[in-house]
């Protein structure tokens, strides 16, 4: 590849056509999350533990299969009408 | 559903992108901006390239440090393990060897029932007590106690990463509780949010001038941007620090800012001072025997890769150089040592020119963004837009090997509208043609092929043929002469392009064809005038 790094990111012989249609689905799964979760990112059993002691749910998305992290105070102070 | 993917193609797609995490991440989490935005200041954030979302891993650098040292455990090894057992949630023992854990999943009796402090517990820490009852422990006033009442010593990761990003906030979590630092008492009120934390980072991403200008007012960061203390941080000197003809960008500025952001700025300060220096030397237009030479040279790394075979931004520009002794701006460096540039127009405001060449730098990334990722892999060269020292936008393509050519255009809504048109001819020219080295001769090539679009080689031939034979009828330098010589001269270019003779790829190929070009449209302005 022949593209700055600074743009597009690490080299890794992947186009950047393929990079921006694999950003499209991405955006399509973020989509899904639920109780404020709008994003998606790579997760380690390590980022995931501090997810979960920052409050984090720890379930699994019903659409996309995925363990979710919303912040479970924040959601059941809404659902109870806090 | 509106992306009409069923449940089990969405499970496939997910998994399929959980399965591109690097470095231990093997898994792809719903999570909320602010927990992200908390991830991000602890630090390990990267851009995971197959997928381009977010990663975090910390284990990398521990197994990176162990590969280094050769599996021997060495201080720095020690150190990112405290690190990783932090983030954890535990501690190694080094006495008994064990790793303690201070999270708080253990397992017991709770007490159960009501109490005047319970309220205080969050609705999860009454939802603990109420369905595990017989775990050992139970929350009291949002404290957690094993049963007999004894506290337990405690900060979850989030509390200890809180102390140490907010030293100084007159609050410190204590057994996960938080407490004033002179009082040592709890704080019960204006309990400090999660995500509070995060929320100055936040600002400082996005809003840094009011962030760092909110710090500049306290006190807190003086003369962190207010290089001539006049108060302003967007002026030095009178003048703007975003003039000069520099192509730095707001973002570079940013990524500087927040670099120096502990050493006082001093980065930023000498960028600035390089630009500024730079600005003042070609608005003053020098001294003495040499008070009409300018220059609007760029200096510094504008941090794109140095081993890229295409850059969309040149390194610092030995461009630009005019003599303005007539008054009329004459380019007076040759790009190459050899051919010379040529220059359109003058005059403009730069606030006016720095935004559009950023915009029309832009404008080049998608287009590039946007090509076949075959032919994109192919580009080597140059092409990038910059602000020339006389406030217009300048268009610059060629390689260090054949050289650069430049176009500059007016600074206004005309002026970027051809810049933008003759960049998306380019772009439009290495698709069609797959002519993928930008080279000195690029820009001659892209107006030879649109001057000649559609008119076959045996034809041009055969023009070229009964050309050379009507020159030798013309007195030399007659009218007639040039002018059969003229299009003569562009056919034997555009040959030269399509059969590679060598010549199409020099400076003086774009030198000759856009001269050309440009002489050819004052001719129909002329006549139409006429």
């Amino acid at each position: 590849m022949a593209f700055s790094a600074e743009i597009f990111g690490p080299n890794t012989g992947t186009s950047i056509k393929t990079r921006k249609e694999t950003a499209a689905i991405a955006d399509t799964l973020s989509e899904q999350g639920r109780n404020g979760d709008s994003m998606m990112v790579h997760a380690s059993p390590f980022t995931m533990k501090l997810l979960q002691d920052i409050g984090g749910a720890g379930s699994f998305n019903p659409k996309t299969g995925m363990l979710e992290f919303y912040n479970v105070d924040e959601a059941m102070k809404k659902r109870m009408g806090y | 559903m509106a992306h009409g993917l069923s449940s089990e193609q969405m499970h496939k797609i997910a998994r399929s992108m959980s399965d591109k995490g690097r470095n231990g991440d093997s898994e792809l989490v719903h999570v909320m901006p602010e927990e992200v935005a908390l991830l991000e200041r602890i630090g390990a954030g990267t851009t995971n390239p197959y997928t381009g979302l977010r990663e975090f891993n910390t284990q990398s650098d521990l197994n990176a440090a162990l590969e280094a040292s050769g599996g021997e455990w060495t201080k720095e090894v020690n150190d990112l393990a405290k690190k990783r057992d932090a983030e954890k949630g535990q501690v190694y023992n080094d006495s008994t060897k064990t790793y303690t854990s201070t999270s708080n999943s253990g397992s017991g009796s709770n007490k159960s029932g009501s109490s005047s402090e319970e309220s205080s517990n969050s609705v999860r820490q009454n939802l603990a007590n109420t369905f595990t009852p017989n775990d050992g422990m139970y929350y009291e006033g949002g404290i957690l106690y094993k049963d007999g009442g004894i506290r337990v010593n405690q900060n979850t990761s989030y509390q200890d990463t809180a102390n140490s990003t907010t030293p100084f906030d007159g609050k410190s979590y204590v057994n996960g509780q938080l407490v004033d630092d002179n009082t040592g008492r709890s704080v019960t009120t204006g309990h400090d949010s999660v995500f509070k934390t995060v929320g100055n980072v936040m600002a400082l991403v996005a809003n840094p001038v009011a962030y760092i200008g909110g710090k500049v007012a306290m006190g807190v960061a003086t003369n962190f941007f207010d290089k001539d203390g006049d108060g302003s941080i967007f002026t030095t000197d009178g003048k703007s620090i975003f003039s000069g003809g520099s192509s730095t960008s707001a973002a570079q500025m940013l990524a500087e800012m927040n670099d120096s952001d502990d050493d006082n700025g001093s980065s930023a300060l000498s960028s600035v001072s390089s630009t500024d220096t730079s600005s003042e030397t070609s608005e003053e237009g020098g001294d003495g025997d040499d008070a009409a030479s300018t220059s609007g040279n760029v200096e510094g790394d504008y941090g794109y890769s140095k081993t890229s075979k295409f850059s969309s931004r040149l390194s610092g520009s030995q461009l630009l150089q005019y003599d303005y002794a007539d008054g009329t701006g004459q380019p007076t460096g040759t790009y190459n040592g050899n051919e010379k540039p040529f220059h359109i127009s003058l005059s403009s405001e730069n606030a006016r020119a720095f935004s559009m060449a950023e915009q029309g730098s832009n404008l080049i990334d998608q287009l590039i963004a946007d090509m076949p990722a075959d032919l994109m892999d192919q580009l080597q060269g140059n092409i990038s837009m910059f602000t020339t020292s006389d406030n217009k936008v300048a268009v610059v393509a060629g390689d260090e090997g054949s050289g650069f050519i430049e176009a500059t255009y007016e600074a206004d809504k005309d002026g970027i509208t051809t810049a933008m048109s003759d960049i998306n001819a380019m772009i439009d020219y290495v698709k069609s043609e797959k002519d993928a080295a930008i080279d000195g001769g690029f820009m001659g090539r892209v107006q030879s092929y649109n001057q000649f679009k559609g008119q076959a080689t045996p034809g041009l031939q055969i023009e070229m043929t009964s050309l050379q034979n009507e020159l030798a009828q013309y007195t030399p330098d007659s009218p007639q002469y040039k002018s059969a010589q003229a299009a003569l001269l562009a056919i034997q270019r555009e040959l030269a392009r399509r059969t590679r003779s060598g010549a199409e790829a020099t400076a003086k190929n774009s030198v000759d064809g856009v001269t050309s070009a440009v002489a050819s449209s004052a001719q129909d302005l002329i006549a139409s005038s006429a």
